[in-house]
């Protein structure tokens, strides 16, 4: 008998299509995206189609899958984009399209690091220099989105307890729930650069702990 | 109060920038891109949802624009105030804004702002929700209030927040705008707003946030185009 092969999700991808999971997002079309791989044009100067990846347009509020569906799901930087009341059904979407006993793996930023970095490099900050400046605007930037794109904007503050919380409300268990501080184990590596971003801008962070990588188990 | 208040304003040009739903008495030309005045009319009149607070004054004057685009000649207002609505605008067009608000304003005429103050809200963050196990409904509700002051109450398009301030970067950004430093008054609250909606929000944190150490998560800022 074939066996057949594991059902991967990537929920939320934007411009970057990982190998071997069915990749999903509602902003995008993926004609364009095969063109803006290729072009490396302005929005999609770092598009990527990875061999064997797969695209499928959706709502992540409204999964265009089965329940029972997938073996692995994995969201990176997405669900501080989603509005505040979306963010329940967007999880509950996902537990619903995981099979029983499958795993949901997110990265997130944690919202108790920025407030720290914000109280040690802006507070009190006189901005006199381009270097303070410049710090001043990276984080922002990382609390309230890039903003380049209209996806592009953070709406909520997760921390370990609020995840905690609301993946509990969407019906996982809290003994299935693990969180995590970089380094990840995501096959995809990709909010790394996030991290690499922010260390370079600031100097004197308690960083290492601005990012979180939450599992948890139908 | 009423009659000081028309005096005070006689002959000259006050704008209210982005008014939302709560619209200031004449004299000020209340101003806002996300509503016509009669979709302001009808939604005041339907008291739900994002309307539940909204007021709209007898005689009320009102002008559908954007702050980054003010229909208004250059020099030619003598007040503008804009509560609780530069944290709305994205990254980029804050400056925009603020040049925009420059351009209008008189030699001499003055710009005031209400805006919240991030330093207090990343410390409010720290004190009420970092280490907190979220294990009553009294904490769950805590973590949920910092949220909209943070991002935004996010019951219409226009109810985002997208950038922080303190008073610090708040006076970088009214220099590229323009003003100079010497004229730039930042106060914490109370403020001196004909409108006073600010200290609403006030009383809310208070509300809501019974360990918050602060009443000054709101900030006022001043400042006077030179003449």
């Amino acid at each position: 008998m074939k066996k057949e092969k594991p059902i991967w999700l990537n929920l939320g991808c934007g411009i970057s299509l990982a190998s071997d999971f069915i990749n999903v997002d509602n902003f995008l079309d993926y004609e364009d995206l095969k063109k803006g791989a290729e072009t490396k044009e302005g929005f999609y100067k770092n598009a990527k189609v990875m061999p064997r990846s797969k695209f499928v347009k959706g709502d992540i509020c409204e999964l265009p899958f089965e329940d029972n569906y997938a073996d692995y799901i994995e969201a990176n930087d997405v669900i501080e984009h989603i509005e505040m009341r979306k963010v329940d059904k967007a999880l509950s979407e996902m537990y619903r399209v995981l099979k029983p006993g499958a795993k949901l793996g997110l990265s997130t930023t944690n919202f108790d690091a920025l407030a720290k970095l914000w109280t040690i490099n802006v507070t009190g900050n006189p901005l006199s220099t381009q270097q303070d400046i410049d710090r001043m605007i990276t984080l922002s930037q990382v609390i309230y989105g890039h903003q380049s794109t209209p996806g592009e904007y953070h709406k909520v503050p997760f921390n370990p307890y609020i995840i905690g919380y609301r993946l509990q409300a969407a019906g996982f268990k809290v003994e299935n729930i693990k969180i995590t501080i970089y380094p990840t184990n995501s096959p995809e590596m990709m909010p790394q650069l996030a991290y690499k971003g922010i260390c370079t801008n600031l100097k004197d962070s308690v960083i290492l702990t601005e990012m979180m990588w939450v599992e948890a188990i139908k | 109060m009423n009659k000081q208040k028309k005096e005070r304003g006689k002959g000259e040009v006050w704008l209210n920038l982005g008014c939302g739903v709560l619209l200031a008495d004449p004299p000020f030309i209340n101003v806002d891109k996300y509503f016509s005045l009669e979709e302001l009319k009808t939604g005041v009149e339907s008291k739900d949802g994002a309307w539940v607070n909204a007021r709209l004054p007898e005689g009320v004057k009102f002008q559908q624009a954007s702050m980054t685009d003010l229909p208004f000649e250059d020099n030619s207002v003598d007040y503008v105030e804009s509560n609780d609505a530069i944290e709305h605008l994205s990254w980029n067009e804050v400056d925009v804004a603020l040049k925009e608000m420059y351009r209008v304003l008189k030699p001499g005429g003055k710009l005031a702002l209400g805006t919240t103050n991030f330093d207090e809200l990343a410390k409010l963050w720290t004190l009420n929700i970092t280490g907190n196990p979220l294990k009553t409904q009294v904490d769950i509700d805590r973590y949920i209030s910092l949220t909209k002051i943070i991002y935004g109450n996010q019951v219409h398009p226009g109810e985002f927040h997208r950038v922080p301030f303190n008073p610090y970067s708040i006076a970088y950004r009214l220099q590229n705008a323009g003003f100079a430093l010497k004229d730039i008054l930042i106060t914490m609250l109370p403020t001196g707003s004909p409108i006073t909606v600010v200290p609403r929000a006030v009383e809310f944190m208070e509300e809501e946030l019974k360990k918050c150490f602060v009443a000054t998560e709101g900030m006022w800022i001043e400042v006077n185009k030179q003449k």
